[in-house]
């Protein structure tokens, strides 16, 4: 196989991975990305036919018999075929993009408005995920996302240093995340289901290690899910909270019910439950705890966690035990 | 036959090449041959010693930053630099109490008595001479070169020393320390107790009495395992200072864990009214909750009398002590150990109001144990 084929092939694997996996702009999981996907798919296969056509033509030109060279020539067919049919079928296609991707100012009431409100925070590197409810109160997570199926969810995107960009392609488009201004995006998913989302817009040293899970529930075990979020955890007074608590592990991140309660790191309260660490760099069992605690700037460079490599072996070991229970 | 001795550019050139090649020459001659004699014994001659003072002079000069001093009649400042004086430098220089030993008497050049030859130079150039020290003199830079504190404490000394008698002197630099004589029995069987590097009561707190400074901590009831892992630093040069460094490194290995440990087990003294300039309240806010915005992590996290015995307490700690290393943090200079990196990420953006108020909260706060 010579090397350009061999680029070819794997040109064409990443295209099709691109196509299935969770981070995919085709593979339209709910309204909005349905909506793209079949703007998508008529631009490209119309766009198929019409560059078939010219390519013909072209063909023709040069090497077709006389008869038909002369009537490629002929002056109604250059005004027709070359100014009236692509004003007319570009006009049309951007009427019908502008119908589609909702261009202008969302509606606010209707049958779109939505019930969920989500405030989404970008940091350097993760994600704070607030859950406004409607009486008022708030449920803090972090580097996950959860909506009700068939709901629509608004998010709210704001940013706490530089511009992030929230980018779940399954769903939506990029949304930028600016300090000091609030973005709104609008969440319809139409199944149950995981994808992967990212921030797309560079904000830093650890920007590409800046990931988030978002995962469409059927609506009760939506509700289930946040009940449980919203309560403080249960972690009992074991050693492994108090190595949390002593080696001052409070000072930035919080635990709901135990006396943790900064607010410069992620919320930790129900850390066992989510998908990753790290904002999507590891997986979220104890060797990915205990590789984060010992590594993580190895793990995720730049990260603004300071390192926590003196304490002894089984401190870290009492850490990551109490914060894999913490469900 | 006649010689031309037109002067052109291109013979006076020449000449001058010829010459300095020739005195380049002469000079490696005398080094190689052994013919200059480089005995201390024998003094300088007049004239180089005349060179090397201009040199030295104007060097200084030249080079030495024109500093902002801090206040240099502070007491709290002239104690410290008392209390140095008295091991670093008067072995060498000589003291109101003590002449120099012969020793270094035989030095060359001769340690000037500091007494009268402060009075030739200015704050910055004293600043800059005990921070870099002299070449070709014998003088040593500062241990912990980005100390300025530090030396300012000297500097202040200095400018105090022509005034002091003998007695003011020994009392200032003992500081908390014992100033009785020593008596014959504890000379001959060298148990002296003369003022040593390592008495630590010379600027440290004692069951009877305060710091003799506020830019100095408290040590009283401070963990084991953090006075234990300051002296392990200061003597392996990871934490700095030009003061702590030489006393560390004087203190015997197996005696560091024993010094640690009668700190944190003398009993604090309650404090005298605290001093400090910023706001308490919101202090406490920012020591109980941080600052997410600033990304200031809570203080008490880490420094409350539950936290690990790694990190030290600071309720009724001093004021001016804490601001001086909350501000080392945030300029970046120390940042060799672990713990200091922790602490230099913790502070996040803390802001210079911020580290008044915060720092006031922990002064104004009793010291724990002690009833409130």
């Amino acid at each position: 196989m010579s090397a350009g084929r061999g680029l070819a092939g794997l040109g064409m694997a990443l295209f099709l991975i691109a196509c299935q996996g969770q981070q995919s702009a085709l593979s339209g999981g709910g309204a909005e990305s349905d909506r793209t996907l079949a703007l998508t798919v008529l631009l490209g296969v119309g766009g198929a036919i019409i560059f078939l056509l010219v390519a013909g033509a072209l063909l023709v030109a040069l090497r077709g018999p006389r008869r038909w060279r002369s009537f490629l020539s002929a002056h109604t067919l250059v005004v027709h075929g070359g100014i009236t049919f692509p004003a007319v079928v570009l006009s049309l296609l951007m009427i019908y993009s502008f119908a589609v991707l909702r261009a202008g100012p969302v509606p606010e009431s209707g049958p779109d408005k939505p019930s969920h409100v989500i405030r989404v925070e970008g940091l350097q590197w993760w994600w704070r995920v607030t859950y406004l409810q409607p009486d008022g109160s708030e449920i803090e997570t972090a580097n996950e996302i959860r909506i009700p199926v068939g709901e629509p969810v608004r998010l709210e995107l704001i940013s706490a240093d530089v511009i992030h960009s929230l980018w779940i392609p399954a769903y939506a488009g990029k949304l930028d995340m600016i300090p000091g201004h609030t973005n709104t995006l609008t969440l319809l998913a139409s199944e149950p289901g995981t994808v992967r989302g990212q921030c797309a817009e560079y904000c830093g040293g650890a920007h590409a290690l800046m990931a988030l899970s978002v995962t469409a529930m059927l609506p009760p075990s939506y509700e289930r899910w946040l009940a449980g979020q919203a309560e403080p955890s249960q972690p009992g007074e074991t050693t492994g909270h108090r190595a949390f608590l002593s080696a001052g592990c409070g000072g930035c991140h919080t635990i709901r019910g135990s006396p943790a309660r900064g607010r410069v790191g992620p919320d930790l309260t129900h850390l066992a439950s989510r998908p990753s660490l790290g904002a999507g760099t590891l997986e979220n069992d104890a060797a990915g705890l205990a590789r984060w605690l010992d590594d993580h700037h190895q793990v995720k460079p730049d990260n603004l966690m300071p390192d926590y490599d003196f304490l002894t072996a089984s401190e870290q070991a009492e850490i990551v035990t109490y914060l894999s229970e913490l469900e | 036959m006649s010689i031309d001795i037109t002067l052109t550019w291109r013979r006076l050139f020449g000449a001058i090449g010829v010459a300095a090649l020739l005195g380049l020459g002469v000079a490696l001659l005398v080094a190689w041959s052994g013919l200059y004699n480089v005995a201390a014994s024998r003094g300088h001659p007049a004239w180089l010693n005349w060179f090397l003072e201009l040199g030295m002079r104007n060097s200084v000069e030249a080079n030495a930053p024109r500093l902002p001093s801090p206040d240099l009649t502070e007491p709290g400042l002239i104690a410290l630099g008392a209390a140095h004086f008295q091991t670093g430098c008067a072995p060498c220089h000589g003291g109101p109490d003590q002449a120099v030993n012969p020793i270094y008497q035989g030095m060359l050049p001769e340690p000037p008595k500091l007494g009268d030859a402060v009075g030739h130079w200015s704050d910055s150039e004293l600043h800059w001479i005990i921070k870099h020290g002299l070449q070709y003199a014998g003088m040593p830079g500062w241990a912990a070169p980005h100390r300025d504190d530090e030396i300012w404490a000297l500097v202040a000394f200095l400018r105090a020393l022509p005034d002091l008698t003998e007695s003011e002197f020994r009392h200032l630099a003992a500081g908390n320390g014992s100033v009785t004589p020593v008596t014959v029995k504890q000379l001959v069987s060298g148990s002296a107790t003369s003022l040593a590097m390592t008495t630590c009561t010379k600027c440290h707190e004692t069951d009877l009495a305060p710091p003799v400074s506020d830019k100095i901590p408290r040590l009283a009831g401070q963990p084991r395992p953090f006075l234990l892992r300051a002296l392990q630093e200061y003597r392996a040069d990871a934490r700095q200072s030009g003061i702590m460094e030489p006393i560390a490194a004087e203190i015997p290995e197996a005696l560091l864990a024993d010094v640690a440990a009668y700190y944190a087990d003398l009993e604090p003294r309650p404090h005298p009214p605290p001093a400090f300039k910023g706001n308490p309240k919101r202090g406490r806010e920012i020591a109980l909750y941080g600052d997410p915005d600033n990304r200031v992590a809570a203080c008490q996290a880490c420094h409350s009398s539950a936290a690990k015995p790694d990190y030290p307490r600071l309720a009724g700690q001093s004021a001016s002590y804490m601001t001086a290393r909350l501000q080392h943090w945030k300029i970046g200079h120390e940042s060799k150990t672990p713990l200091d990196a922790l602490m230099a990420n913790a502070m996040g953006k803390l802001s210079d109001e911020q580290i008044d108020d915060v720092v006031a909260w922990y002064a104004s706060r009793p010291i724990e144990g002690e009833p409130p």
